[in-house]
């Protein structure tokens, strides 16, 4: 099965894929506000599963692949998210990622952005 | 104003300006308010995504910044999350006191099953407002940042101990002296209901080895 061809990527970081006998197209979107909000609902820390990807759970899955669906899908439900893990996994799995890497690398393109990185900054004398 | 005097200090810079972050009762309680985390046993090693933001939005509002919690979750992008957790963490363990050395075991051993007891949002205000405690007002200590609090709960117990200790030494006499007295002298210590916390073992000396071995030539 080739994954390659269901999954593509565009300029803005928005990550689109369609599954075998699936006529919707679903898009990632990576948004920490809606991280935020779904955890509440996957009952289980979104933060933990973004920073290191190859070792979060399942239930953390399916709770970042329903948090990156909300902001296209906003009526998506958390079960809906497990549906398509289970529907085909790797497809997924790669859209995922990408939409993660793709949010950091987007982010490096920026020469000046809107907002200040924020400093810490220690006490001088 | 004093707490961004006693605090190392933390910036965040936002729309232009830099911030000051600093994590006050008040700043805590808002945080709570909004995640259902409980703020007092929070452990930020590794916190969910809804705490992050919801610290640094309050932080930010207390700073002045003007901001909402969405505007917040929007400057958390992939590549500003790790800074973010960075200055969130620096800005939380400036606030927070040290950690402290554990109690001595108390000698009886019906004491020893009961573990330290678990600090809620009640004890804490109480033991501040408190004549008995650090009678402070409330508006006093809602803008104290938890390390603040926690350098005068010391100043307090060790005036508590001060008490506690000349009362022991009282104690021990009668009972070392009374008509049954222990075998085992009883030390003043013994008589505390706030002992002394242990001294941690540091490295051993030269001094040290001298001591010990002058101790045997004696012997």
């Amino acid at each position: 099965m080739e994954h390659k061809a269901l999954v593509s990527i565009d300029d803005s970081g928005k990550v689109t894929f369609h599954l075998e006998n699936d006529p919707q197209t679903y898009v990632l979107e990576y948004s920490f506000n809606e991280l935020a909000e779904a955890e509440s609902v996957a009952q289980t820390n979104l933060l933990q599963a973004v920073s290191d990807l190859r070792t979060m759970t399942a239930v953390q899955m399916r709770g970042l692949l329903y948090a990156c669906l909300r902001t296209a899908h906003p009526q998506v439900l958390l079960r809906e998210a497990g549906d398509l893990l289970s529907k085909d996994s790797p497809t997924v799995s790669k859209a995922l990622a990408l939409v993660m890497g793709a949010s950091e690398e987007e982010e490096d393109e920026k020469e000046k952005p809107a907002v200040a990185p924020p400093v810490a900054e220690a006490a001088s004398n | 104003m004093l707490p961004e005097c006693l605090h190392s200090p933390v910036f965040f810079a936002f729309q232009g300006k830099k911030w000051r972050l600093l994590f006050t009762h008040r700043v805590l309680l808002s945080c709570e308010a909004l995640t259902g985390v409980d703020m007092l046993a929070a452990n930020l090693g590794n916190p969910p995504a809804a705490l992050v933001r919801a610290l640094l939005f309050c932080a930010l509002e207390r700073a002045g910044a003007g901001c909402t919690i969405d505007l917040v979750g929007r400057l958390i992008t992939a590549r500003s999350l790790r800074s973010i957790r960075i200055v969130v963490l620096e800005a939380w363990r400036a606030s927070m006191p040290d950690p402290k050395p554990a109690p001595a075991k108390p000698k009886d051993p019906r004491d020893s099953d009961v573990g330290p007891e678990k600090l809620t949002w009640m004890k804490a205000w109480a033991e501040a407002v408190s004549q008995d405690g650090l009678g402070l007002s409330e508006e006093q200590w809602l803008e104290q940042t938890p390390r603040q609090t926690g350098a005068l709960e010391d100043l307090l117990l060790e005036q508590r101990q001060r008490e506690e200790l000349l009362c022991g030494i009282i104690a021990s006499t009668m009972a070392n002296y009374g008509h049954r007295a222990p075998d085992k002298p009883r030390t003043s210590e013994s008589f505390m209901l706030h002992p002394f916390a242990k001294k941690k073992p540091g490295p051993v000396t030269g001094d040290d080895i001298q001591r010990e071995m002058r101790k045997l030539r004696k012997a």
